[in-house]
């Protein structure tokens, strides 16, 4: 449609806001509707009636944000719809129309098939003989407003679910204020679907109301309500007509064993992956939420993120990757090859540079164009640098290689503000510390992005160069070990500082980061791993033993306190995360807190050096703790900060975790040949699946079966189904082929 | 092929109230759901650790535990509540200072926080014709607020009036420290597009028991109840 007639529609629609406006298209089955709405400020919610007998009510967004919603009409035809926004206290906007011309229409290959629950339940226990499809249900009579009472299905084994489809009781209101609650343990703890709270919700007379799930594994489900006005009559209550589900029993990730861990692996994905179901205050997936809406978000964008990113969000094709694709395609670097923290600035928060930048970039690029053989990306001219993007990638690493000298063996960070020492700045991601000149943790890094240049320079037809990066690689996991083993200690240490002190404060992460990437030899692996687990004792150090895993989802940062460190080694921030006040030990991310994403480098550390039933044991802890409140922790400190876990909010990487079973147990990790599939089974489990796996443009679904004797393939619609020999190694070609790539 | 229609809308509809039958708050934590409650409340300053029990009050069958530990540089037992950005017409809490608390020495103070990082310090618990003095401490400097001491082994009921309770209004709370104030509300909200014509939503409550300098209560452990917020 022509620019002009988008502005003349808008014009209309400012000035006649009830007139119904026409779409005419070939085929359609989803409609988006951005808005904008601004309800006394307050949060709001968007009530879109279909046309098709559903109506949908959206999750909670902040007023005056432009927005969309999507809905999928089944059958051709032309729908008329409308639209009201209501305010967190029940302000509602008027009703806005709309009207869709459907020509064609498909069903979501994900089928909506109705689940037939095993029980029907409410709070006074199981309801016997009542059919879920044909509820008709009234809750007790609740004594105050705020009595939950709820209603809800036990089902006879885990699912996906789809979407709940709910529908008012015969001759009684339907509930207006109520949130829908999802459990993988039967009931016994409930989490909340964050994007299913509702407030005044309007009536919905006939209408059925849809909530999406968008995939969630869970075995129970329920409504409950969170605020129950009176009646005309006085009585406090809530009736249901219907309460119907739909979903599969095939998982994105599933496997044999279905229990806990395995639905809480795939919750954990949708909660801090793709983020799905998490409430996007302003749409945005990435964007910001806030308390008290604990949520995950999905991608950063920016250049200490985008390894991380192209890892989480490149083996799905989703809104989310080409807004990521269109940022990272004119992502900015200096002339001589130094990436940018953010595209607006070259240092982290307008502060100074960070050094791990162009390994980050040059991995998370790498990663991202052999998962999807999106050379296209690495052809195109950026239009900041006037270079295309594989000339970018070379760039940054020749920057590592010269400006840092980094063919030496060793990244050496010259920058005066960031040379190691008390007085400079932070010169990674670990932003309080002050790592700089030889630092462990941007070496680490510098490594694992020569590895994966190798690949993208051998997926470009440059073996050469790919056989100089591995030789380049090998020189600094030498220079490494030489370099920054604390034999004392037995472990790694943080940094060499421009004037050659050995910082050594017990830094969990960059012995986790350099035996995820294979730095360390099986001597030194072993001391490193009896360390964190409390098997060997550092004396004299704050944190030792079970203490280190105080937070069970991950390891302290660190387990020398800082504020014991003397001239301060960290960076203050204005003396907010002082450790020797505000930020002391424990009650500061970085100063005995902890990041959940170290748990991803930590149990590929395991399955590495231990083996898969080594990183078992530290990921049934961590799905244990998940299962408990789905990691929603903010704890706060003494001054009310509550940066002393790193989860939630602006930690997109907590989405790296739950990717360790993509990566980890179904050993998927894209090559310059391929994908290579080398699963690792835990022990007990028969097969492991992922039912939704994309690779270079192609849709599979990928098993790996202990009783399968050779490699099966097939077809499934336009989906790819594949199940391999859990024993074997195999590469899946962009063609689609499979072959084995050597015995186990 | 499947095409997506995007529809830019500029919503120019008049918005209007729903009335309710009865007054009933818009949005409450009665404590019943410890999964639920914690994700809005902190606890800071003297207060050290939140417990959601499962023990009847006057609110119902949960209320909330607060342990705290003064000292002399901390003479403020805190926490934040924090709720979806609303309006707030009234504000109601029911707190309680068990008996074993010496009578006199806890006061209750409110601070309320809008979207846009304004920060109104309300008027404190007074009850009776002869409160005193207590201090405050604002961006501003410090203040003195009249306040009655909460009476002990009692819940008493605390309600303000936004609207006419403001002791002090403070502009622009977020701006005085960046990382501090990121970490309490983790909302830039001055980049936000905000009409300026619309009154700001509120979306979070301080509250705060405080004692008075030379109290006995320095370095003693004391424990604080709540059994219901809400705001109407």
């Amino acid at each position: 449609m022509k620019r002009w007639l988008w502005i003349l529609c808008l014009c209309l629609l400012k000035t006649f806001p009830v007139a119904a406006v026409q779409y005419t298209a070939d085929t359609r089955t989803e409609v988006r509707i951005p808005y904008a709405q601004n309800l006394n400020e307050e949060m709001l919610y968007y009530m879109f009636e279909w046309g098709d007998g559903t109506c949908s009510p959206s999750s909670l967004k902040r007023s005056g944000i432009q927005g969309f919603m999507e809905h999928q009409y089944v059958a051709a035809g032309t729908y008329t719809g409308r639209f009201c926004a209501v305010s967190m206290s029940g302000a509602r906007s008027e009703w806005t129309p709309f009207s869709v011309a459907v020509t064609a229409a498909e069903k979501k290959k994900t089928g909506r098939q109705p689940i037939q629950p095993a029980a029907v339940m409410d709070n006074r226990g199981a309801l016997s003989g009542i059919s879920a499809a044909a509820l008709d249900w009234s809750s007790e009579l609740a004594e105050t407003y705020s009595d939950r009472k709820w209603v809800g299905v036990e089902l006879d084994d885990y699912y996906a679910l789809d979407q709940l489809v709910l529908t008012k009781a015969s001759g009684k209101d339907f509930p207006t204020h109520f949130m829908i609650e999802y459990s993988i343990n039967r009931g016994k703890t409930w989490h909340k679907l964050n994007s299913a709270q509702f407030y005044f919700l309007p009536d919905p007379g006939t209408q059925k109301v849809t909530i999406e799930f968008n995939g969630l594994a869970a075995n129970a489900v329920r409504l409950i309500s969170t605020r129950i006005a009176p009646d005309a009559e006085g009585r406090m209550q809530i009736h249901l007509g219907s309460f119907q589900l739909t979903g599969s029993k095939d998982l994105l990730f599933d496997c044999s064993e279905r229990g806990p861990v395995i639905a809480g692996l795939n919750n954990m994905w949708y909660a801090f992956g793709s983020a799905v179901n998490e409430v996007r205050l302003d749409y945005q997936t990435n964007g910001q939420s806030k308390r008290p809406f604990e949520c995950g978000v999905s991608y950063m964008g920016n250049a200490e993120w985008m390894a991380w990113d192209a890892l989480e969000m490149s083996w799905q094709p989703s809104r989310d990757l080409n807004v990521l694709r269109a940022k990272w395609l004119d992502y900015p670097l200096d002339k001589d090859g130094f990436v940018w923290a953010c595209p607006g600035d070259p240092r982290h928060l307008f502060n100074n540079r960070h050094y791990d930048n162009n390994a980050c970039y040059i991995s998370g690029i790498a990663h991202y164009c052999l998962q999807t053989g999106d050379k296209a990306f690495l052809q195109h001219t950026c239009a900041v640098t006037g270079l295309t993007n594989l000339e970018k990638v070379r760039l940054a690493m020749r920057y590592q290689l010269e400006q840092l000298g980094g063919t030496n063996g060793v990244l050496t960070i010259t920058d005066p503000e960031v040379d190691g020492t008390p007085g400079s700045k932070s010169g990674n991601y670990w932003d309080y510390y002050k790592f700089g000149y030889q630092s462990a943790f941007d070496n680490a890094g510098f490594y694992q992005s020569l590895l994966d240049m190798a690949e993208l320079e051998r997926f470009c037809g440059e073996s050469k160069k790919a056989a100089e990066y591995e030789a380049i690689a090998a020189k600094v996991k030498q220079t490494f070990n030489e370099l920054f083993w604390n034999e004392e200690t037995g472990r790694y240490i943080g940094c060499i500082d421009a004037k050659g002190v050995r910082r050594d404060y017990g830094f969990t992460f960059v012995n986790l980061h350099a035996l995820a990437y294979g730095l360390a030899d099986e001597a030194h692996a072993r001391k490193i791993l009896d360390w964190l687990d409390g098997e060997r004792i550092i004396a004299g150090e704050k944190s030792a033993g079970e203490d280190i895993y105080h937070f069970k989802m991950a390891p302290r940062a660190n387990t020398v306190d800082m504020a014991d460190v003397k001239p301060l080694w960290v960076e203050t921030w204005g003396g907010a995360l002082n450790p020797d006040d505000q930020g002391r030990y424990g009650m500061q991310i970085q100063n005995g807190g902890t990041i959940f994403y170290t748990s991803y480098y930590d149990l590929h550390s395991r399955l590495r050096y231990q083996g898969i039933d080594g990183a078992m044991r530290r990921l049934n802890v961590i799905a244990g703790e998940f299962e408990k409140d789905e990691l929603r922790r903010m704890d706060s400190n003494h001054i009310g900060h509550t940066l002393m876990i790193g989860v939630l909010l602006c930690f997109p990487e907590s989405g790296l975790v739950p990717m360790f079973y993509v990566d980890g147990i179904m050993g998927l990790h894209p090559e310059d040949d391929g994908l290579l599939i080398r699963p690792a089974l835990p022990e007990g489990w028969q097969w492991v699946a992922v039912n939704s796996y994309w690779f270079s443009g192609r849709e599979y679904s990928i098993r790996a079966d202990r009783t399968a004797k050779e490699v099966l393939i097939r077809q499934n619609g336009t989906r790819m189904d594949i199940t391999v020999p859990a024993a074997g190694t195999f590469v899946l070609t962009a063609e689609g082929k499979i072959v084995a790539k050597e015995a186990r | 092929m499947r095409v997506i229609f995007f529809l830019s809308l500029i919503m120019a509809g008049s918005v209007f109230a729903q009335s309710a039958t009865q007054e009933v708050p818009v949005v409450f934590d009665t404590f019943q759901s410890s999964f639920e409650s914690r994700t809005g409340w902190q606890n800071f300053g003297a207060a050290y650790a939140m417990e959601f029990i499962e023990t009847p009050s006057e609110a119902g069958p949960s209320r909330l535990k607060v342990k705290a530990r003064f000292s002399q540089n901390e003479k403020e037992a805190k926490l934040i509540w924090r709720f979806p950005d609303v309006q707030c017409r009234k504000f109601v809490l029911r707190a309680m200072v068990p008996k074993q608390v010496h009578s006199g020495d806890v006061f209750l103070r409110v601070l309320m926080n809008d979207t846009r990082g304004d920060a109104y310090f309300f008027k404190p618990y007074v009850q009776g014709t002869s409160p005193v003095d207590l201090p405050c401490w604002t961006l501003g400097g410090m203040k003195i607020q009249k306040a009655s001491p909460l009476p002990v082994g009692k819940w008493v009921t605390y309600t303000t009036d936004p609207a006419t309770d403001v002791f002090y209004l403070q502009k622009k709370q977020k701006a005085a420290n960046a990382v501090q104030d990121m970490a309490l509300m983790n909302t830039p909200r001055d980049a936000l597009n905000i009409d300026a014509g619309s009154r700001p939503a509120m979306e979070a409550v301080f509250i705060s028991f405080q004692i008075k300098d030379g109290s006995p209560l320095i370095n003693q452990e004391v424990e604080f109840y709540l059994d219901c917020v809400e705001i109407y």
